[in-house]
This record gives structure tokens, C-alpha cells and sequence, in this order.
């Protein structure tokens, strides 16, 4: 009867993996992107890199997040048992993990876009430019990851069922 | 209120079939107070398995009310344990995360959600008076001795006030005064109009049933009472 109620998100793993790995694969071209755009300084490609760097980042987290959240995978199954559907349980754990990575991920994208208007404001050379990309590796991402990987951080130690424990 | 119609189940362990349940058949209905008793692997925890959807029959139906629920949806049938089952299982296993209130609650808000808090704490009062865990309600699981847990875990079944009940082992780590305590709340339940289908090994407590299954080799092999 102990194994039947380990009922869960195993097999779901495979697919958050999956979206970690395609993360990465975005976030390479985002890079690729993001240095073409420095070149042209066409603003619409400015916007479409961060759009797909916020989605990339967000399915990456989300991705690294769920390996995380298969401790809960038991908890899942014995709530199921005594009767709570599994969307229930998911619904409420992804519309808290959402909201906390979101708020994370501005305060990278925040960096990101003083980053780009103080390189947008002067007249470059390609090397400027060059150098302004390296220092952009250097600050920016740092900055990104550790602000997403601070909603990691909180997100490992909250808990589901958030509103319902504020209920009792 | 629950009818169980020639189920057979066979488990497969590393290509070989185990045939846990051969053709058991059993009605329930309210006010049923059902034991089952026999030696171990006879098939009795896999019977209150398959009859709270857990695992499925591999020939045969279960219906609880007008529901087959080896035929319903996963979702559909963590509806009917919430609405229908209070389930005590052989090794009470509860969330960690959450104290007994709150695991209690989670139970409770299963099959009442919407209701008004007020109504579960009175729920509350009296079920801790019954079983007399009032101390442990803001302890975490983790905290508890195997006893205390057992209990709790009749609470967490019971509080939900569902119309069935569904033991397996309920007295399992339980002192002699705690079974009487058991068997004390078991019997008004049932004369509150609950069913119960119980898995034990204690006489006493199944004793008190009305009727005795003896299961041997996944079959009803007598029926002692």
C-alpha cells in the first residue's frame, strides 16, 4: 500500500529536461542575436531577443524547477488518496512558482534594459561595441542568473498549497 | 453503496503473474459493518485498494453508489474517495509539511469544499474528543510515535464524515486502551449510518463487525460471522 500512494511527477520529468535543454538552445541564439543586434541597432530585434530570452529563461527555470519539485511528488500522491485531483495540486504549486519567477526575472531584465539604452545612446565603434558585449556577459548575465536563481532559492523553500495553509 | 462484482487481479513481478484476488464478489451497503480477515497475502489490502481506485481489477467491476470506478477517469475518481471514502491506511503516511490541523483540514476541505471554516472546527472538536489527540494537533507527522500517527490517521478518515469507511489494519501500533478507543468511534459511525470495510488482524476489533469475511488465496474462502 506505501509504494501505491507514490503516485506523482516521474514521468513528467523527462519533458521539464527536455525544456531545460531547449532553454539552453534559445539562449545560445538569444546571445548570437543580441550581438547582431548591437551591430544593426534595430529596436524591433531588440524586443524579439528579450521576448524569446524571457521565454527561454522562464522554460529553463521552470525546467531546473520541476527536478526540484519531484520531492513533492509523494506529497502529490498521498493528497491524491485522500481525494484532491492532481490538477488541484498543480494548479496552485504553478500559479505560485509563475508569480515568483516572473518578479525574479524583471529584476533581470531590468539590468538588461539600462544595459541597452546606455549602449543605444552613444555613437560605437565595433570594438566599442565589442567590449560593451563582453562587459555584458560579464554583468548581465551574472545579474540574470542570480536573480532567477534566487526564485530558485525561494521557490525550493516555499511551499504548495500556499493558499490554503492561509486559509486554516 | 459499493458492490464489487467477480473481481480478478493479477500483479506482474519480473514476467511472472501473481494472482492476488480470484472472483471476489461483496455488496456493501449502508450501514454494513464488514471485516476481512486471513494470512498475510491473502489479498485483503489489495481488495481496499481496488475498491478505493488505487489499483485496478484486471476482470470484473467495482461500483461505489452508481459509479464503476475502474472505468471512470483519475480525476474523477479522487472526486469519489473525496466524496464517498475515509480511508485508513497500514501505514499512515501524511504530509510532512503540514501539522495535524492543517492535514486534518486538507481531509475535511476534500469533500466540503466551500463550506465555512466554522464548520470544520467544530468537526474538529469532536473528533479530537473522540480519539483524544487534541495535544497533537500542532505537531508536524514526523513528531508522532507509530500510535499517535494511527490515530491520527482514523481522524483524518473519519472527520471527513463520508459515508464510507475504508480500514486497513486500523489498529495496527495501537495500545490496548487506544483499540477500545477505536472500536468505540468505529461503532457510532456505524450507527450513524456509515459503512465500513475493515482489514484486520485484531479478533476484537473484528468482533464487532456484523459480518466476517476469511479471505485465503484472493478468495472470500468462509464467511465466520
Amino acid at each position: 500500500m506505501r509504494d501505491l500512494i507514490k503516485i506523482g511527477l516521474s514521468r513528467s520529468r523527462a519533458v521539464f529536461i527536455l525544456l531545460g535543454a531547449l532553454y539552453l538552445a534559445v539562449y545560445l541564439q538569444v546571445s548570437v542575436l543580441f550581438f547582431l543586434i548591437l551591430t544593426s541597432k534595430i529596436q524591433m530585434l531588440v524586443i524579439s531577443g528579450y521576448t524569446i530570452g524571457t521565454l527561454g529563461l522562464l522554460g529553463g527555470i521552470t525546467g531546473a524547477h520541476f527536478l526540484v519539485a519531484g520531492k513533492y511528488s509523494y506529497e502529490m500522491g498521498n493528497l491524491e488518496t485522500i481525494g484532491f485531483p492532481r490538477w488541484f495540486y498543480i494548479t496552485t504549486y504553478l500559479i505560485q512558482f509563475v508569480l515568483v519567477q516572473l518578479i525574479s526575472c524583471l529584476v533581470g531584465l531590468l539590468c538588461f534594459q539600462i544595459l541597452y539604452i546606455f549602449i543605444t545612446s552613444d555613437n560605437v565603434s565595433f570594438s566599442q561595441l565589442a567590449i560593451v558585449h563582453l562587459k555584458t556577459i560579464l554583468t548581465v548575465l551574472p545579474l540574470q542568473v542570480i536573480s532567477c536563481a534566487a526564485g530558485l532559492w525561494y521557490q525550493s523553500r516555499s511551499e504548495p498549497f500556499l493558499l490554503i495553509k492561509e486559509r486554516i | 453503496m459499493i458492490r464489487i462484482n467477480n473481481i480478478h487481479l493479477y500483479y506482474r513481478q519480473h514476467g511472472i503473474a501473481l494472482h492476488a484476488l480470484r472472483g471476489v464478489s461483496l455488496d456493501i451497503n449502508p450501514g454494513d459493518y464488514i471485516a476481512l480477515v486471513g494470512p498475510s497475502g491473502s489479498g485483503k489490502s489489495s481488495l481496499i485498494a481496488a475498491v478505493t481506485g488505487l489499483i485496478f481489477p484486471s476482470e470484473g467491476d467495482i461500483f461505489i453508489d452508481r459509479f464503476r470506478i475502474n472505468r471512470i477517469s483519475r480525476n474523477a475518481r479522487a472526486k469519489i474517495r473525496a466524496k464517498y471514502c475515509g480511508i485508513i491506511f497500514q501505514f499512515s503516511e501524511m504530509p510532512g509539511r503540514f501539522t495535524i490541523r492543517e492535514n486534518l483540514y486538507l481531509s475535511w476541505l476534500s469533500a466540503h469544499r466551500g463550506k465555512d471554516l466554522s464548520e470544520f472546527e467544530e468537526r474538529l472538536e469532536l473528533v479530537c474528543a473522540k480519539l483524544d489527540i487534541h495535544p497533537l494537533l500542532e505537531i508536524r507527522p514526523g513528531n508522532l510515535s507509530g500510535g499517535q500517527l494511527q490515530k491520527t490517521a482514523i481522524a483524518r478518515a473519519i472527520i471527513k464524515d463520508a459515508p464510507i469507511i475504508l480500514a486497513d489494519e486500523p489498529s495496527g501500533d495501537l495500545d490496548p486502551d487506544n483499540v477500545k478507543r477505536v472500536r468505540n468511534v468505529l461503532q457510532e459511525e456505524i450507527e450513524n449510518g456509515k459503512s465500513i470495510l475493515m482489514v484486520t488482524h485484531d479478533a476484537k476489533l473484528a468482533s464487532d463487525a456484523h459480518t466476517i469475511y476469511e479471505l485465503r488465496d484472493g478468495q472470500i474462502h468462509n464467511v465466520l460471522k
